[in-house]
């Protein structure tokens, strides 16, 4: 198909503002599915992403449209991933598209999210279709969304789409403005291969499979190739195009979309943002944006029960198959026995891992207090990079310590300056300026410790600000801060696990909270429990779990034995699943309990 | 005096009427009373079957007729019952047979009549001596009833009876239970058992304690009351022998109910009453006329069965023995399992001890009142999944 009916684009909308029934209502006016076959949502096709209600990884689906003028188009529809943990990924699916549809909730409005991947999709010189979904919804304040649309856009009224996914309103009008509004690609297909990989997903049959976006030249079954960052070489064992299943198809051509598989047996050999090209006769250069991910939150996981170490590296390994992001290497806790430290591009990637190892690997596992990485310069002149607290060496052997920043822009109404401010005076933001865009939108610009970022600062922001600002970041420097590393002793034992490291002003505050945090999720049990903070030998806060007093079932007779004994079994199964650390028993998510603590100070 | 502990098997009935449902009760029973006599074929029919099925050969020594309310039946229907149970079963000379009686239910004169048709052992279900928490509890009877049904079972010759008390209601006074519990003692029974009450899930107390309606006992005056019962009781030289048992001296321990927590085999008829036989349990379904319907075609209804695998006996054995206040027999245990206790739960054997929660006394290994109070949880630390 020549390039002039090819359109690649991609959705940009709020979650839950109905961006994957859209794309289910075009797959089904373009016939790629039928409406039996539709199960809710095809799009997002992991369990997690669909009780989350977030698009983890991307996707892509090629449709085949039947225009009005009577010439057949084809489209193919970039999925994103929303959350600012993923940035880089939506950066690499805008990047392989020349427009965005971008779906605004009629009665929502614009959304943080929203803009931040708008901005994403502007930089990336994507063309916008402006879309108001919902509008059937009796809340819905079309012309109040319209205003908000035609501010962030300057687009005219007329240009703005109307639509109910939901009915399948104004579905036709999209499909034609496809077409009218966003450009066909315009490589060059004779010209060098370029490719860009923009999603990669693991296959246990196939290997690596690579979603790609090709610019210039073409790609044919038996090609040999070469990934231009990483350098790594492979054969093209197929390609094809992304339908509802894998299409083969023997070659892809400049502007197109689909799939490459190369022989690469995991994602971390195709990785996001790679440019593929020939070995002979290649491209000179790579195309622009690559970066290497590197995680940035580490924390360590345990299995609860210590004979599951091997399944949780083997279930580690699998995962690292189709996430390259996630790194792990062995350590050793005197609390909880072998593990992993593992590291995350942010929290909701680790949440993630977490509930992919038990659900998809059914394992118990329990993921140490996140914290970023420490450089820490020692009074011999040497400086050591820290991912854990407990590797912390000796406080006298400590000339500083050294905690990475982020720079980071808050884009906002004006009217939540104030809020913001203090907000970020708590997280110990460095202020830097404030930029309005227009009247209605200010930037504000901080350096964060992205120690303070990691915990509950999205969440903080976005109830402070009603969900209004966006946030974005980027690593910035390492610079020094008074730290120091807060201990937690459960009954006079330290408790390596849940040792932090954290600033010396929030030390007390800190370590008050946390023991009351835990004195809430450790369970009464046949002892008392007393918790204790530390700072060194110091102990600074201290609660107490007071031991259960009374635990006895008054019947037992009327011959029903077996209800009685599976009662207690169950009791002795829900203990199970709890660390025993000494004589306490831990449930898992006390050792997160530094992430749901009350978010203010006391 | 040996105490009233045997291993014969026992045999149990259980009546599922009740004139009507209190609030607290979780033991199945229904107040339509129309299919009584279907009721009373179909048991004649189960005792049949279930001598055909299994055809024990050792004598019973136990009859315990539960509820529901047994005490609705008349005395010809008990005798009638006694009369075809012993037509299929052999029933050992000093039988003692139970029957559970309901004050509002019995006549003065029908406790002689029970008497003459072979029970010799009575529990009666007083509750409380107080009227507010009688009509709380939801039962038919006042104060006056309950003297008045202790003295006609007094006057009908039983000495061996047994007075049933809840204790730990919401809104309950301590002093209130502590007159409750004396003037039980005042009528010289010779078992008391008085149980913490519990809000048992498909209750209507649970509805009521889920949506707030009833608040239950905090913690600390739960076990003022369980220390108060026990301190009371013991005093009146009436020590317990199990959670919620206490007896005048260990002659009148409930025969039957020791079964239970002996691991004694005992057969359960009628609708929702349990069997453990040859190292099986099997139920009847909670449902007159389920029970009926398949009696009446020859059918012996079950609910649910169950083997029980060598260590869910070792795990049942430990967790009943433990119940009882004479403790484990570490003799019979090794003789049972083939194993030491003390070595295979060295750890909990330790443990507890070292804690004051258990003793080694003559061989039993036993709770103390201390670990008594927490016992569920100590109980499930034997549970080896």
């Amino acid at each position: 198909m020549e390039q002039k009916y090819i359109r690649n684009f991609c959705i940009i909308a709020h979650i839950d503002h109905g961006k994957s029934t859209l794309a289910d209502r075009l797959l089904e006016r373009t016939h790629t599915i039928s409406e039996r076959d539709l199960k809710a949502q095809v799009l997002d096709d992991m369990d997690l992403e669909r009780e989350r209600g977030i698009t983890i990884k991307s996707h892509a689906i090629r449709m085949n449209y039947k225009a009005e003028d009577g010439q057949e188009y084809i489209y193919n529809l970039v999925d994103t991933p929303g959350h600012v943990d993923f940035s880089y990924e939506v950066s690499r699916s805008l990047a392989a598209a020349e427009g965005a549809l971008l779906v605004v909730d009629a009665a929502q409005g614009i959304e943080a999210q929203t803009i931040s991947n708008l901005y994403l999709a502007i930089e990336n010189d994507l063309h916008i279709i402006p879309i108001i979904n919902k509008i059937d919804l009796p809340s819905a304040q079309v012309d109040v969304v319209k205003h908000q649309i035609i501010e962030l856009l300057g687009c005219p009224e007329s240009d703005i789409i109307l639509a109910s996914a939901k009915s399948g309103a104004g579905i036709d009008e999209i499909l034609e403005a496809i077409i009218h509004l966003i450009p066909p690609p315009s490589g060059d297909a004779n010209g060098k291969l370029q490719a860009l990989i923009f999603d990669s997903v693991f296959d246990s049959y196939r290997g690596a499979i690579s979603y790609v976006r090709i610019f210039n030249g073409s790609i044919k079954k038996n090609d040999k190739i070469r990934f231009m960052n990483t350098g790594l070489q492979f054969q093209a064992e197929e390609t094809g195009y992304l339908k509802m299943s894998k299409v083969p198809a023997p070659e892809l051509k400049a502007g197109e979309v689909g799939y490459l598989i190369s022989g690469a047996k995991n994602v971390q050999d195709t990785r996001v943002g790679d440019t593929v090209t020939h070995i002979k006769d290649g491209a000179d250069k790579p195309l622009p944006g690559y970066q290497d991910v590197k995680p940035m939150v580490f924390s360590g996981i345990y299995p609860v029960v210590t004979e599951e170490f091997e399944t949780l590296r083997d279930a580690l390994n699998k995962l690292t198959l189709n996430d390259s992001a996630i790194t792990y290497e062995p350590e050793t806790s005197k609390a909880l026995g072998f593990g992993f430290r593992c590291g995350f591009l942010g929290l909701l990637h680790m949440e993630i891992v977490h509930e992919r190892l038990e659900r998809e690997y059914g394992l118990s596992i329990i993921n140490t207090v996140p914290n970023v990485i420490f450089r820490v310069n020692l009074t011999n002149g040497e400086t050591l990079e820290i991912d854990n607290p407990s590797d912390l060496p000796d406080p006298g052997r400590i000339v500083s310590i050294e905690e990475p920043y982020i720079s980071s822009q808050i884009i906002t109404p004006p009217d939540y300056i104030g809020a913001i401010m203090k907000l970020s005076q708590e997280k110990r933001g460095i202020f830097k300026t404030t930029e309005f865009i227009d009247p209605s939108r200010a930037n504000v610009q901080f350096l964060f410790p992205l120690s303070e970022v990691i915990f509950d600062f999205y969440d903080r922001l976005k109830s402070v600000t009603r969900g209004y600002a966006s946030f974005d970041y980027e690593l910035d420097a390492y610079m020094e801060s008074k730290l120091v590393k807060l201990d937690i002793l459960l009954n006079g034992e330290p408790l390596d696990a849940l040792s932090t490291i954290v600033h010396v002003d929030k030390s007390y505050d800190m370590g008050f909270r946390l023991c009351k945090q835990l004195k809430k999720l450790i369970p009464r049990q046949m002892f008392e429990v007393a918790i204790q903070a530390a700072i060194g030998t110091k102990i600074i806060a201290r609660q107490t779990v007071k031991a259960l007093r009374k635990n006895v079932t008054a019947k037992c007779y009327g011959g029903d034995i077996s209800r009685k004994r599976k009662l207690l079994e169950k009791q002795k199964a829900g203990k199970k699943r709890m660390k025993q650390v000494g004589s306490v028993q831990i449930p898992q998510e006390a050792f997160l309990a530094v992430l749901s603590m009350d978010g203010d100070g006391s | 005096m040996q105490p009233n502990i045997s291993h014969k098997p026992g045999l149990y009935i259980h009546i599922p009427f009740c004139e009507k449902k209190c609030g607290y009760c979780d033991f199945y029973s229904v107040t339509d009373r129309s299919s009584r006599s279907a009721f009373l074929q179909a048991l004649n029919t189960e005792f049949t079957l279930v001598r055909k099925m299994l055809t024990p050969q050792e004598p019973f020594d136990t009859v315990y007729f539960g509820g529901g309310t047994p005490s609705l039946l008349t005395a010809t229907e008990v005798e009638t019952i006694l009369k075809q149970l012993a037509e299929n079963f052999f029933l050992s000379d000093d039988v003692e047979i139970t029957l559970e009686a309901n004050p509002g239910t019995i006549g003065d004169d029908t406790f002689k009549d029970f008497r003459s048709a072979g029970i010799n052992r009575l529990s009666i279900g007083i509750q409380s001596f107080n009227d507010a928490e009688l009509r709380f509890l939801g039962r038919i009877h006042d104060t006056a009833q309950a003297e008045q049904t202790i003295r006609s079972a007094q006057n009908a010759g039983f000495e061996n009876f047994s007075l049933d008390l809840i204790f730990a209601q919401p809104g309950q006074t301590l002093q209130s239970w502590e007159r409750s519990l004396k003037k039980a003692l005042s009528f010289g029974p010779a078992h008391i058992s008085a149980y913490n009450l519990v809000f048992e899930k498909g209750t209507p107390f649970f509805t009521l304690l889920q949506n707030k309606t009833i608040t239950a006992q905090s913690e600390k005056s739960e076990i003022r009351f369980w220390e108060t019962t026990r301190n009371i009781l013991t005093e009146a030289d009436f020590p317990p022998y199990e959670v919620s048992s206490f007896a005048r001296a260990s002659q009148f321990f409930s025969r039957h109910n020791v079964k239970y927590w002996t691991h004694t085999p005992y057969l359960g008829f009628g609708p929702s009453a349990h069997s453990f036989w040859n190292n099986h349990r099997w139920s009847r379904p909670r449902s007159v006329s389920a029970y009926i319907s398949a009696l009446n075609e020859n059918r012996l209804p079950e609910a649910q069965t169950e083997i029980l695998s060598a260590k869910t006996l070792e795990f049942e054995h430990i967790f009943l023995s433990l119940r009882m206040y004479r403790g484990l027999n570490l003799n019979e245990f090794e003789r049972i399992f083939k194993t030491l206790f003390t070595e295979k739960y060295a750890s909990e054997y330790a443990l507890l001890r070292r804690r004051g929660w258990a003793v080694e006394e003559n061989g039993f290994f036993k709770l103390t009142p201390k670990g008594m109070i927490i016992c569920d949880t100590i109980l499930q630390e034997f549970y080896r999944p």
